[in-house]
């Protein structure tokens, strides 16, 4: 095979993780786009060493999660102010949510229901608060880490968690509720 | 709040994030990536190891060239001629010293301005200054948002 038809093959199977991971830290998906292809034009330089890695995928996220927090703290900061007035700009848009693995056939579809409407909670969370949050619970990083990569103190991150997860509640409260222990 | 449930709650938003699976990436995403691959950066854009060699060559010239004058400009130059110089930037330096009067003449203006009308006036004034340009800056941003809003892809 080609290193045309590996970087291909690389490409597709590592792109609903990292645009996943972007898309969720951003929550939009144009700007999610135009990172995870500039994650995958640094991947491409480095091919030679990530190819055949199985730590790649790891590679990629980290990238993936530098270069949306860079984005989200170069670009964005400016508007920061204006746009926690201006709610609605800042939070999440509002598309149809499609998932990589369609649910089988066996699935519950309230199940997959809900995921739909976990997202779209999540994507409308306030930026201060949907980040740690998705640091926290989908990227599995400590408070610390999370304080450190974010440059705030560790008292910020754990309020701003807390109130993510007290918003997402008030958002989902009885479908979190509804099955108990069962993932959503 | 009660650690119980704010632990209770951890768990609840945990078990619901961690079965999100991954969201598809946008059908031309890939296409438009390996497009993007194909087309090279301008030589300028890219690091300077990857400069076209002639172009690399060049640069390192006229950077040894700029450090061997920085290195041996300060040695060579004769006494007489940093007095001429001086003497060449004296009418410049009297435009100077003119612009720093004029400012220090403002300054004591606003001075008296602020002791004339009170404190409280003048911080009446900054207020209203400080509200009219977040005011603009809000209207700005609003605008820029609208104007310059990236079109929305279907997932």
């Amino acid at each position: 095979m080609t290193d045309a038809k590996q970087f291909e093959t690389f490409l597709r199977n590592y792109q609903d993780m990292v645009f996943s991971t972007a898309m969720r830290l951003v929550a939009n998906t144009a700007e999610a786009e135009d990172i995870s292809q500039e994650v995958f034009l640094r991947a491409f330089k480095r091919f030679g060493e990530l190819g055949g890695d199985p730590r790649a995928g790891g590679w990629l996220k980290t990238v993936a999660i530098n270069l949306s927090l860079n984005h989200l703290t170069r670009y964005r900061a400016r508007w920061s102010f204006f746009s926690e007035i201006f709610h609605r700009a800042e939070t999440g848009e509002e598309t149809e949510i499609d998932y990589a693995s369609p649910d089988n056939v066996e699935e519950n579809t309230a199940a997959s229901e809900r995921r739909v409407l976990v997202d779209q909670a999540l994507r409308q969370l306030p930026r201060a608060q949907r980040v740690p949050l998705v640091l926290y619970h989908l990227e599995g990083m400590k408070y610390e880490d999370i304080a450190a990569k974010l440059g705030v103190s560790l008292g910020k991150v754990k309020t701003d968690i807390f109130r993510a997860r007290a918003a997402l509640r008030k958002k989902l409260g009885p479908r979190l509720q509804e099955e108990g222990g069962s993932r959503l | 709040m009660n650690p119980e449930l704010e632990k209770e709650l951890e768990t609840e938003i945990s078990r619901a994030l961690r079965g999100l699976p991954n969201l598809a990436a946008p059908p031309g995403f890939m296409a438009r990536t390996l497009a993007a691959l194909e087309r090279p950066a301008a030589w300028y854009a890219r690091s300077w190891a990857e400069w076209p060699l002639a172009i690399r060559i060049v640069s390192l010239v006229f950077a040894l060239m700029a450090v061997t004058a920085a290195f041996l400009g300060w040695r060579a130059v004769e006494p007489s001629l940093l007095a001429t110089a001086t003497r060449h930037f004296a009418p410049l330096a009297g435009g100077v010293t003119s612009v720093w009067k004029l400012l220090s003449a403002l300054a004591g203006a606003l001075a008296l301005t602020v002791e004339h009308f009170g404190k409280g006036f003048m911080l009446a004034c900054l207020a209203t200054v400080a509200v009219a340009w977040a005011f603009c800056a809000g209207l700005g941003t609003m605008f820029v948002r609208f104007a310059f809003a990236r079109p929305t892809r279907d997932l």
